[in-house]
């Protein structure tokens, strides 16, 4: 019984990831990072990026980045993005491909 | 031929992970895994398509499948998936205005702050940026520039470096997803109740006094190391609090509380055993439905941590397994043991510090891929450990491991921090490797000899706990390094100047944790103790290497 309930809990997660990284890939919208705003705060960049992104219609928004997705894909002006909506911001995610290098923590 | 083939493999995985860290190959850590596996997969299809047939080219998803840990990888999609729900209905702000509200109790600032520092652990879950994220804008509150004006600068860097050494620390006990699961999971193999968290404990352990550790050198070295380099503003006299109170949705409440009962039901487990996954992702769908969070909120909080980085580690690991990787590391650090100035002791000495040696931006990666060859050192393969001694060595592993990715230059805490902080690298990293080397990685194996040796027995061994003798040792660590720290300390001064002196009492403290591991492991005698000793040194001249002496634009290199 317990192997049962485990195996429905591990397909239920592999699937739920699955169908993250697909609607991920459906609904974001793409971008190119025009720069990055100097935090607010030191050390804030532990926490989150503040990026302007200039997105593929034209429009020029800012976008969230978390300390670990920035620096794992060391986003730096140039670099294409992905943007997910949420409330009234925009939440950038890892991509899959080429980035262009940049130290961590460097702000712009 | 096929031994060929575990070599080729290997190479692949560690140049992959080397160049990635040396930002020689600039691509997303999840990218690089993705297609170091799609690589191993093409070449052992090739040789074993060549040697064996099709067949065992058929065979080989299997094989990867097979190689892959699915309890740590679950336990983490889990725990990811509930920090998701948490964040998408406000828990984390709750938890913020809960924690501003614990000054005002009787624990006062200093009960707060010490509770704040060791929070991440207490909150067990599986990947510390979570609690860092939610947390950390709350400790700035306390500074200057946070608008409270009740810490000095100096505080504020010891208060925010303690912090993140415990939260870049805290997936290693998690009994949700921690990285201490996948040693658990060999460890289960002789110990009948391991997954039960039989490394839980000395990681926690090691952990509490490292941070403390790590606050003292702050202190004492870095801030004597580097006087001017912070740019965080000193504390204002006569400014009083002009910092708004946080403010939380009551849905953000509810979610702290339904998360609060399901980490107690998966621990505890008052309801029967039932797997903790399956807990967590009950309460996150709770939480979910009463919070009424939107789809978009609740991708947004998952896609905050690269979960699939982490999972693309354990999918390498199974391409390694698949592909005789492992076999083949395992024989090269059998040769290594047979080195007579190293021997068993020295090359496990070693061994246990590889992951601040080479670390990465999460230590699932690495930790996926070297517990299995850990695992091939005791009884299952080549006899250099008996099940107990594997545990003491596995304990002392998992403790460097995941406290690891705080000072990576791939994203880790340190890095990130020194960073925005515009000091010199090594401010955050030293004291993050130093304790990690020194302290940890020893206080874990002592833990796990003299007391969770015998709270998971296996089958016909009666170990006793043996409580004086872990506060004997432990406090004689304890003091090694405070002493440590206090020489270098006195040998600090800004510049090139007392380099060497540092160098030497750094280096001396690898020793002590090499040879406190020899003891743990082989007991009172002389020649795996000097072993140890020595294979302690070698390690500390690598990670003394990865803390660079001077302000350097990009992060060290080796």
């Amino acid at each position: 019984m317990q192997n049962t309930i485990f195996t429905i809990t591990a397909v239920f997660l592999f699937a739920g990831w699955l169908a993250l990284e697909i609607a991920l890939h459906r609904r974001v919208l793409r971008g190119t990072v025009v720069g990055i705003r100097a935090p607010r705060l030191p050390l804030a960049e532990l926490i989150v990026s503040d990026l302007i992104v200039r997105l593929d219609d034209g429009r020029e928004v800012d976008a969230q980045a978390s300390g670990c997705v920035q620096c794992q894909a060391r986003f730096a002006a140039g670099s294409r993005v992905a943007l997910l909506r949420r409330g009234d911001g925009y939440i950038v995610t890892v991509p899959w491909l080429r980035q262009r290098a940049k130290t961590c923590g460097a702000g712009e | 031929m096929m031994a060929a083939l575990g070599y080729v493999t290997l190479a692949i995985f560690l140049a992959a992970m080397v160049l990635t860290l040396l930002k020689k190959i600039n691509l997303p850590v999840q990218t690089v895994l993705v297609l170091v596996t799609l690589v191993c997969l093409l070449i052992g299809a090739i040789f074993k398509g060549a040697a064996e047939g099709w067949g065992a080219v058929l065979a080989m998803p299997n094989e990867m499948m097979g190689g892959i840990i699915l309890h740590p990888v679950t336990a983490l999609l889990a725990g990811l998936f509930m920090a998701g729900a948490l964040s998408a209905t406000g828990g984390f702000e709750a938890f913020k205005v809960l924690i501003g509200k614990l000054q005002k109790t009787p624990l006062g600032l200093a009960g707060t702050l010490v509770i704040l520092i060791q929070f991440p652990m207490l909150a067990s879950l599986p990947c510390g940026r979570i609690m860092a994220a939610a947390l950390l804008p709350l400790l700035f509150t306390f500074g200057s520039e946070g608008g409270m004006n009740l810490l000095t600068k100096s505080q504020l860097i010891v208060l925010i470096g303690a912090f993140a050494r415990n939260a870049f620390g805290s997936c290693g006990p998690s009994p949700i997803g921690g990285v201490g699961q996948i040693g658990e999971g060999f460890l289960g193999s002789y110990f009948p109740t391991a997954a039960d968290g039989i490394l839980r404990a000395p990681q926690a352990f090691a952990l509490m006094l490292g941070t403390a550790l790590t606050a003292l050198f702050l202190k004492l070295v870095s801030q004597k190391l580097y006087p001017n380099d912070c740019s965080l503003r000193e504390k204002v006299t006569g400014e009083g609090i002009t910092v708004a109170a946080p403010h939380a949705p009551v849905t953000g409440y509810i979610a702290l509380v339904i998360f609060a009962l399901s980490l107690f039901v998966a621990i505890v487990q008052p309801l029967g055993k039932m797997p903790v996954q399956t807990v967590l992702v009950a309460a996150a769908l709770l939480i979910i439905i009463i919070g009424r969070a939107k789809l978009e909120d609740l991708m947004a909080g998952i896609i905050l941590l690269p979960v699939s980085a982490m999972v693309a580690g354990f999918m390498a690991a199974g391409a390694l397994a698949a592909t005789g990787g492992f076999d083949a590391l395992g024989t090269l650090l059998h040769g290594v043991a047979k080195f007579p100035l190293l021997g068993a002791a020295g090359m496990l000495a070693i061994f246990v510090q590889i992951q601040t040696m080479i670390p990465l931006s999460c230590s699932r990666i690495l930790t996926a891929a070297l517990v299995p060859v850990l695992f091939l050192f005791g009884p299952a393969a080549y006899n250099f450990l008996t099940w107990e001694q594997l545990a003491v060595v596995m304990a002392a592993y998992i403790i460097n491991a995941t406290t690891s990715c705080g000072p990576s230059p791939l994203g880790g805490g340190g890095m990130m921090g020194e960073g925005q902080m515009r000091v010199e690298s090594g401010y955050i990293k030293g004291a993050y490797t130093f304790t990690v080397m020194a302290a940890m990685t020893p206080l874990a194996a002592l833990f796990m000899k003299f007391v969770n040796l015998a709270r998971f027995p296996a089958p016909g061994q009666a170990f006793k706990t043996n409580l004086p003798a872990l506060a004997g040792f432990a406090a004689l660590v304890l003091v090694a390094n405070i002493a440590a720290i206090r020489l270098l300390s006195q040998a600090a001064e800004p510049g090139d100047r007392g380099y060497h002196r540092q160098a030497v009492i750094f280096l001396a403290t690898g020793v002590l944790a090499g040879l406190v591991l020899s003891l743990s492991v082989f007991g009172w005698t002389i020649i795996p103790a000097l072993q140890g000793a020595f294979g302690g040194l070698l390690a500390a001249v690598w990670i003394a290497f990865m803390v660079p002496k001077r302000l350097l634009p990009e992060p060290a290199s080796f």
